[in-house]
């Protein structure tokens, strides 16, 4: 999995592609939410549409980065999920806890402060 | 098994980038048994989660202990055995991972995902170690052959 990241209006876009899957994509993804919060980011948003599968671990890490940056004072999001990662998110109840967009522009505009 | 079952044994050590090698397999045997794409991806992440309990969880990321996986794939059902080394564990220790106090705890998801996707998931734990997990889903719609438009 390769991670690429870029900022739009104060937001840092997280654009993972490839498997979210234990011993790889996630420590990538975890790494990168560490990297834009040292970086003093607090808005993260995740692109999901290059994403092609994510197992159980990589959920895992996305609970821990949504906790991670809310005990940073943080706002996470998440953008464009493939209906198979909606699928295992909603199965998992993951979906629940997240704002999830289809427009990268609405996605944006909905961070507040 | 019946002699037209398709039947797959792959032996790995325990690495994770060795559960990525399972995957493969496990798509293209659910692809050639004419599953819909959604089946597939459903299927095959059931398979992966198991997997990585036996490499992550029962032999512990020890390279030098296996994780069998044997696949019998049939006309009306698909039959995954994984078996790793490991010593076991207790399924009523697993937090509830629907449960909403457990949302940030890291285990418990895979096993949901294996429930949920597969008709049968069964746990063998042999006395002189190793843990046998048996995954099992009836095919409900094989896909059929196409014909040309018109033949008799």
């Amino acid at each position: 999995m390769t991670m690429t990241a870029r900022n739009r209006g104060g937001v840092t876009i997280l654009e993972p592609k490839g498997k979210i899957t234990i011993g790889a994509g996630d420590i990538v993804l975890r790494d990168a939410v560490d990297e834009a919060l040292a970086a003093g980011s607090s808005k993260i948003l995740i692109d999901f549409s290059k994403v092609t599968r994510m197992d159980s671990s990589g959920m895992a890490e996305l609970v821990a980065a949504f906790k991670r940056i809310s005990d940073a004072s943080g706002q996470i999001k998440l953008l464009h999920l493939p209906s198979n990662i909606r699928d295992v998110l909603g199965i998992t109840q993951i979906a629940r806890v997240f704002d999830i967009y289809e427009d990268e522009d609405e996605a944006i505009q909905a961070f507040s402060g | 098994m019946k002699s037209d079952d398709l039947h797959v044994d792959i032996n790995i050590g325990s690495r994770f980038e060795n559960i990525d090698l399972v995957d493969a397999v496990a798509e293209a045997m659910l692809r050639h048994a004419g599953l819909e794409e959604e089946s597939v991806e459903r299927l095959s992440l059931a398979i992966r989660e198991a997997v990585a309990n036996g490499v992550q969880h029962g032999n512990c990321e020890d390279p030098t202990k296996r994780v069998t996986v044997s696949f019998v794939l049939s006309k009306e059902e698909v039959r995954v055995q994984i078996k790793d080394e490991g010593e076991g564990f207790d399924l009523d220790s697993l937090p509830d991972p629907l449960d909403p106090q457990n949302l940030f705890k890291p285990r418990g998801r895979g096993i949901l995902l294996m429930n949920s996707f597969m008709d049968e998931v069964e746990y063998k734990f042999e006395s002189g170690g190793g843990t046998t997990v048996v995954l099992r889903k009836t095919i409900e719609t094989p896909k059929v052959e196409d014909t040309e438009e018109g033949e008799a």
